[in-house]
């Protein structure tokens, strides 16, 4: 039984303000995530939509052309292997630079020391990217500071050609992208327990197989996570690859652009931009896959 | 089985810049003993066990095994088990690989490292869980994965950092007394370091207290109880009264005590105590309420200012006529005829209590 409860005119009542009030309004909440929500339905979803609807629609109606056009002709899979073969190798390069980086943040305890490091891995993101490429094709042209170091010193004859290339996109991508893999590293190396390093020596393990058995394994899904970050990144970059690549390594983001702005045929745009999309889904599909198998990962039943 | 080893350290100090962690100790665990390292926290009990440990370096001194001097050896040379306070189980690996991790650092033979496995994990009583990971046990039973794994591959010393410091009470006590009887069963020499005191009388053969990097007095349970040496250990240790008395005269280990209600007692004094100043250390369980005076060596008279009821016994603080504070336990059944603001005739034996240097003292007249 519920049994009615009065308010005593003897205590008064609590005074609160307009903010606290407007707060208790029921469903403010929810119309205040309406708003971002919103955003991203309409001005992302929806023109992403649009966009693809491009790939199976023209003035002819619904159509399947484009789309059968990407595996007929063999430029489009050319230009998508070279795209998932530029990631890779920027994934890979990126992990190998970033690793020891992201390690020594970790074990540096003088915080100065730890906030240089942490700067100089930061800086570039606060430099525009396209002064940053620009500065790549200053440094690696024929004439440019690398190469004229190269042959000073004596290891090269005469100028290689870093731009205009691949080596030259791989060089400018892993610059960019390395940030990035540093952090997702960093992220999840700070979480580990250096004192699980310590129980194995501990217990006889030498400190690199302790690193190798313990620290490496645990540190496994921040390889994994930034790997994922760069990679996918790397699949739909654009100005660096527009910039510092040549026409034998086009990537497929410059190869869309060239569709929408040049040949003015926006439906093949949109059948490579579809295909692009698809590969990244499968890719983020199978990471998931391996993530969500993880034993360190797995909660209490 | 092990047998067990023994242990020296032997004037060992730790300096971290300019702070004495571990200043000066020295002391001897013997064949299959349970020393414990009992002290507030900052004490240093901790930085010695990394010392013995092997994972950090001495500054100076030197550790013994057998008599070998280990000191220079890395924690990976010295073949200790040990069991850290998180437990630091390996996340990404299951039990069974946890626990058979440092059998296979040692290069030993597949069926071998499946039946010492299967055995250690009956002695905890989780055959069950060979396969689970950490993360799927409960805190006591990753505390006993973290116990078999330190020692599976029967090390020479076992090395117990805080071991029940995460654990609920009930649990708590449980562990306590399972630790006990695994660590008598295989008879494997181990040193503890807490700072729960019940932890270390309930488990420990000798308890070694450190304050401040030093130690201030290694024994046995009992007698740290009963024959505290100095006002640390005995306000450290349990409860206590500290009165303060003038030493007049002393004869072959006896001393005439006067104490600040004018009246005199002789006490039996364990060591020589150079300064006149003393303090006489005696347990609230030691003193009783008198119904005559000539009942006990000695008497106080004193007024009941307050109770606290325990359960077991009622905590009695009085304040005597001389404006001593004396705490006392009483049992509950007395607590009809005591009440708060009575006067109370309080008594107790020479026996029970213990004669300690006053410090503050000491600094006062020298």
């Amino acid at each position: 039984m519920a049994t009615e409860v009065k308010t005593d005119p003897r205590v008064p009542v609590k005074r609160v303000s307009p903010a606290y009030r407007l707060t208790r309004i029921p469903g403010l909440q929810w119309l205040l995530l309406l708003v971002p929500f919103a955003y991203i339905l309409f001005l992302v979803v929806f023109s992403i939509i649009g966009f693809f609807k491009l790939s199976i629609y023209d003035e002819t109606g619904f159509t399947l052309q484009y789309l059968t056009h990407m595996f007929t002709e063999t430029v489009y899979l050319q230009v998508l292997w070279v795209t998932l073969k530029i990631a890779a190798i920027v994934t890979v390069i990126s992990l190998l630079l970033a690793y020891p980086v992201a390690y020594l943040l970790v074990k540096v305890e003088s915080k100065k020391w730890k906030s240089l490091i942490m700067g100089a891995v930061l800086i570039p993101f606060w430099i525009s990217l396209l002064v940053r490429t620009f500065a790549w094709t200053m440094l690696l042209q024929e004439q440019g500071i690398i190469n004229k170091l190269l042959i000073s010193v004596g290891i090269l004859q005469e100028p290689i050609p870093l731009l205009y290339n691949t080596a030259g996109v791989v060089i400018g991508m892993t610059h960019v992208l390395l940030p990035y893999m540093v952090l997702s590293l960093y992220a999840v190396m700070e979480g580990i327990d250096q004192r699980l390093v310590q129980a194995a020596q501990g217990m006889g393990a030498r400190p690199w197989k302790a690193f190798i058995q313990i620290f490496f394994p645990l540190s496994l899904t921040g390889v994994l996570s930034g790997s994922l970050l760069v990679f996918v990144q790397g699949l739909g970059y654009f100005i660096t690859p527009a910039l510092l690549g040549g026409p034998d390594n086009m990537m497929i983001s410059v190869l869309i652009q060239r569709n929408v702005s040049e040949t003015l045929n926006w439906h093949l745009a949109s059948a490579i931009a579809l295909l692009l999309f698809i590969v990244t889904l499968l890719v983020l599909l199978i990471s998931f896959f391996f993530l969500r198998n993880n034993p360190v990962l797995k909660e209490v039943e | 089985m092990a047998l067990g080893d023994s242990l020296a350290i032997v004037n060992v100090s730790k300096y971290y810049k300019k702070m004495k962690a571990v200043d000066n100790v020295a002391f001897k665990v013997n064949k299959g003993e349970f020393l414990t390292i009992l002290g507030p926290s900052g004490s240093g009990k901790t930085s010695l066990l990394k010392l013995i440990a092997g994972l950090e370096a001495v500054t100076s001194g030197s550790i013994l095994l057998n008599n070998q001097d280990i000191t220079s050896k890395k924690a990976y040379e010295r073949d200790f088990g040990m069991l850290f306070q998180n437990y630091a189980l390996f996340p990404h690996m299951s039990v069974f690989d946890n626990i058979a991790y440092p059998l296979r650092l040692r290069k030993i033979s597949k069926q071998e490292i499946v039946k010492r496995v299967q055995d250690i994990l009956e002695l905890v009583h989780l055959q069950d869980f060979a396969s689970r990971f950490p993360k799927q046990l409960s805190g006591g039973q990753q505390q006993r994965v973290a116990l078999a794994r330190a020692i599976v591959f029967n090390p020479s010393l076992l090395l117990l950092d805080e071991p029940l410091g995460a654990l609920d009470k009930n649990l708590r006590q449980q562990m306590q007394l399972e630790i006990k009887h695994i660590q008598e069963k295989i008879g494997i020499t181990t040193i503890c370091v807490t700072h729960d005191q019940e932890e270390a009388l309930t488990m420990s053969d000798r308890i070694c207290v450190m304050n401040k990097g030093r130690i201030e007095q290694i024994d046995t349970p009992e007698n740290l109880y009963k024959k505290p040496q100095n006002r640390f250990i005995a306000e450290f240790i349990g409860e206590i009264n500290l009165i303060r008395g003038e030493i007049i005269e002393t004869n072959s280990g006896k001393a005439k005590v006067s104490l600040a209600n004018q009246k005199t007692i002789t006490i039996e004094m364990a060591e020589e105590i150079h300064n006149n100043t003393i303090l006489i250390a005696i347990r609230p369980e030691n003193i009783q309420i008198a119904e005559r005076e000539s009942q006990f060596n000695n008497t106080f008279r004193a007024k009941v200012v307050e109770m606290i009821y325990l359960g077991e016994v009622i905590k009695t603080k009085t304040i005597t006529e001389a404006g001593q504070e004396l705490t006392l336990k009483i049992p509950p059944q007395m607590s009809k005829s005591i009440t708060c603001g009575k006067d109370v005739i309080l008594g107790w034996n020479n026996d029970d209590a213990t004669v300690i240097p006053d410090k503050e003292a000491a600094v006062l007249y020298a």
